[in-house]
């Protein structure tokens, strides 16, 4: 493709591409073709330029050679349904629309045509203060229809003009920073690409990605399996939490031929669902909505700030009657009528908090409200699960020892078979060890059945066999080691987790199973100190000896052992009553409760799905650092709102008290007010971390 | 003055009955679409020159950082250098 440098600095080039008209669709190509390199950090395309401006790392000569090589025909790359461009494009033009309409009418219109549209356009502004002042509301269009009315009264009407002009502008641009965030939010979120079982032509399941699932294929979802698309269920049945869709939590029955929805988790069962509608828009749509929905979860600081520019405006009116009481000069009172606190605090608070959740979003950690940041930021205790969080969610398989006469391979091809089915992380490390190894099974096993936190039984010819902790296999069900074996399970090194597979009542087998610990766990444990994480704890359902390990290497203040879930819904309960706010860190089926329970509730992306759908903040990071990121994101948003409601009361004050002694007239006040609202809304929409 | 009230009625009954019909006809029709069409790329022309400008002030903010530095570096080495040349004095005197 044919380019010319325009500008060549360090680290960054600016190319303009010589062609006479760029559309839409070919900035977007060009952006994922240039984005998708190494060494290029970051490529931005605009279509009205015409030009790239690409940041990179290294030599100049492999940006020049790949934007060489590139055509908008053969590049392999589609375009983005959502890519934010028209967004941006349609409000570059209202933008502009409205500030040109502006120019034209003072520069060529007479003056009586000019009074005549300013008394026109002001009438939606008047209508709307005689309605809120006959409910007897006193809220903020009513103050705006005041400060218009009387400067139109007072024959002022290039006060009027302008007030209208500016609130225009405020308004297109408040539009546009909401869309804005929202778009940007609902684009991170929508790539996150799930896997998926589907069957294949010849009857056997494979992984695929959600993008490549083609309307009338057939997939399948289990028990605490998001399902990923729309369609109808071809066999099986199951029960489904359609929370997400409906909002009622009683799980739905579904069988052959009910349809069923994208988004909703499985809640216990096993089905083949035919798929109706593909991965796509319906998307972006969803996450649009939730996040819509999720300012209904506006933080409790916003909802205060909201509320507070309400109850302000009685006294903005106050102070205006004061002012030309004790001054008898209408202006001067028109100067303080110009500047209310309300339009600030009401736009920036929400920009902030959309701002900082994008911003998370970039991150890879995506949050569901406002509200969360806030609680994270009041934080005092931190509770961590311990497997897949603190350790990687990849535990291996160090050693089979079979017991009572059986071969250690089958007895891995057996353990396989049963946890196949299931997402938990020591499941997948045997499933992982049975491949490695060779060993491949076909289905001999009846129905399986999960038992949380504990184990799985199913049975297998005939003999029951179930797979799982101490507790499971020997308490509950009642196994036996064994005779003469009982030193040999003594001695069993107990650095390593246990799983412990029994058939028929007989231990037939022990799977030791190392978990190795994040190698950020501690350094992240220790800045979370730093802080100000007065508290933090350790809870897993694996045993003591383990726990104790991993604690004392992570350095967690408390540490609980074999905690069954709701144990730990518990504990942060027991945290609640000393009036402490608890993060809760977790990624399985076995910390839903506690994550439903806890302030602000962590699912680690690796993890079961249902951790994802309940928790309130999901971290798709493969580094307990994000964890860090996302404190530092609470703090500096918390920081921020404070400083923004610093700064407009203080600054607002002083426009009013300089307005009333006559030291600044109305226009300049006005002015002054809606650039620093703009300039505040600006600011708050910038990242809070320095870029990393 | 009668005169002047006069003309400014016979005006607005001009404008009503065929000044109405001339500013709503087709031809007039044709005519606000192509200064509509005028309008949409006169804006084009002006945010593309926005955009440029606001990448040429980027490359400025660049090179202006580039330049600085450069000049901190250079302060720093001149500081060595001259530490360097005290610390040779010093050991000459010795």
């Amino acid at each position: 493709m044919k380019c010319t440098i325009l500008h060549a600095s360090e680290g960054r080039m600016r190319v303009h591409i010589c062609q006479y008209r760029m559309t839409s669709d070919q900035a977007d190509l060009l952006d994922q073709y240039l984005n998708s390199f190494d060494n290029i950090v970051r490529a931005d395309v605009s279509e009205r330029s015409g030009n790239a401006v690409i940041r990179y790392r290294g030599s100049a000569d492999a940006v020049v050679h790949a934007l060489s090589v590139f055509h908008y025909d053969d590049c392999g790359l589609s375009v983005r349904e959502h890519n934010g461009r028209q967004l941006n494009r349609e409000f570059e033009e209202k933008l502009f629309w409205h500030v040109a309409k502006r120019f034209v009418r003072q520069l060529f219109l007479p003056a009586p045509v000019r009074a005549a549209i300013c008394v026109y356009k002001s009438l939606p502004y008047l209508k709307e203060g005689a309605s809120l002042l006959l409910r007897g509301r006193m809220e903020v269009p009513l103050l705006d229809a005041v400060t218009i009315g009387t400067s139109i009264v007072m024959r002022d009407f290039s006060t009027a003009s302008s007030i209208m002009f500016l609130l225009g502008l405020s308004e297109i641009l408040e539009d546009y920073t909401h869309r804005k965030s929202v778009d940007d939010l609902a684009r991170t979120m929508s790539l996150n690409i799930d896997n998926v079982w589907m069957v294949s032509e010849n009857g056997q399941e494979v992984l695929a990605g959600v993008n490549e699932i083609r309307k009338g294929d057939l997939i399948v979802v289990r028990t605490s399996n998001l399902i990923p698309l729309d369609g109808i269920v071809e066999s099986g049945e199951m029960s489904v939490n359609q929370s997400s869709m409906t909002g009622e939590s009683a799980p739905v029955r579904k069988e052959k031929g009910a349809a069923v929805y994208a988004g909703t988790v499985v809640d216990e069962g096993e089905c083949r669902i035919r798929v109706t509608h593909t991965a796509g828009s319906g998307r972006y749509d969803r996450i649009v909505k939730m996040i819509e929905e999720s300012e209904k979860l506006k933080s409790q600081a916003e909802s205060r700030a909201a509320h507070l520019a309400d109850r302000l405006v009685p006294y903005s009116f106050a102070g205006t009657a004061l002012t030309w009481l004790l001054t008898r000069n209408v202006s001067r009172a028109m100067a303080v009528l110009m500047v209310d606190y309300s339009c600030a605090l009401k736009l920036s608070m929400p920009i902030s908090v959309l701002s900082a959740m994008r911003e998370c979003a970039d991150r890879h950690i995506s949050v569901k409200g406002g509200s969360f940041l806030e609680k994270a930021a009041e934080a005092d205790t931190v509770v961590f699960d311990k497997t897949g969080t603190l350790t990687y969610s990849t535990p291996r398989v160090k050693e089979v020892i079979p017991f009572g006469g059986n071969d250690s391979d089958e007895m891995l091809r057996l353990a396989a078979c049963l946890e196949e089915h299931y997402p938990h992380s020591i499941a997948n490390a045997v499933v992982r060890e049975a491949e490695k190894r060779g060993l491949r099974h076909e289905e001999r096993h009846a129905k399986v059945e999960y038992i949380v936190a504990h184990g799985i039984a199913s049975s297998i010819d005939g003999k029951k066999t179930v797979i799982g902790s101490h507790h499971f296999v020997f308490e509950d069900e009642k196994c036996r080691i064994p005779r003469g074996e009982a030193k040999k399970f003594r001695e069993l090194p107990s650095s390593c987790s246990h799983l412990y597979l029994a058939v028929g009542g007989r231990l037939a087998a022990v799977i030791l199973i190392e978990d190795p610990i994040r190698n950020e766990s501690r350094e992240v444990v220790r800045k979370l100190k730093e802080r100000g994480i007065s508290r933090t704890v350790m809870m897993t359902g694996d045993s003591a000896r383990t726990a104790e390990a991993v604690a004392a290497e992570v350095g967690v203040d408390m540490w609980h052992a074999e905690v069954l879930p709701e144990d730990k819904a518990q504990f942060i309960r027991d945290e609640h009553e000393e009036g402490r706010t608890v993060i809760m860190l977790g990624d399985g089926i076995n910390d839903s409760p506690a994550l439903a329970e806890a302030d602000c509730g962590i699912a680690v992306s690796d993890g079961a799905a249902i951790a994802r759908e309940i928790a309130d903040v999901t971290i798709t990071d493969d580094s307990l650092y994000a964890l860090l990121t996302f404190k530092d994101i609470a703090d500096g948003l918390n920081r921020r709102i404070h400083g923004n409601y610093r700064f407009i009361m203080t600054f607002n004050t002083a426009l009013i008290l300089l307005g009333a002694f006559g030291i600044l007239p109305a226009t300049t006040t006005a002015y002054l007010h809606n650039f620093s609202t703009l300039a505040v809304s600006m600011k708050s929409m910038t990242d809070l971390l320095p870029e990393a | 003055m009668g005169w002047l009230r006069t003309r400014f009625i016979a005006y607005g009954v001009l404008l009503g009955t065929a000044g109405v019909r001339i500013l709503t006809s087709r031809e007039a029709k044709k005519f606000y679409t192509k200064a509509t069409a005028l309008g949409m790329r006169c804006a084009d022309d002006v945010l593309q020159t926005v955009q440029e400008f606001r990448e040429n002030c980027e490359d400025i903010v660049e090179d202006a950082r580039a330049i600085n530095d450069e000049y901190y570096q250079e302060e720093e080495e001149r500081l060595i250098a001259d530490a360097k040349a005290v610390l040779e004095e010093h050991s000459e005197k010795e």
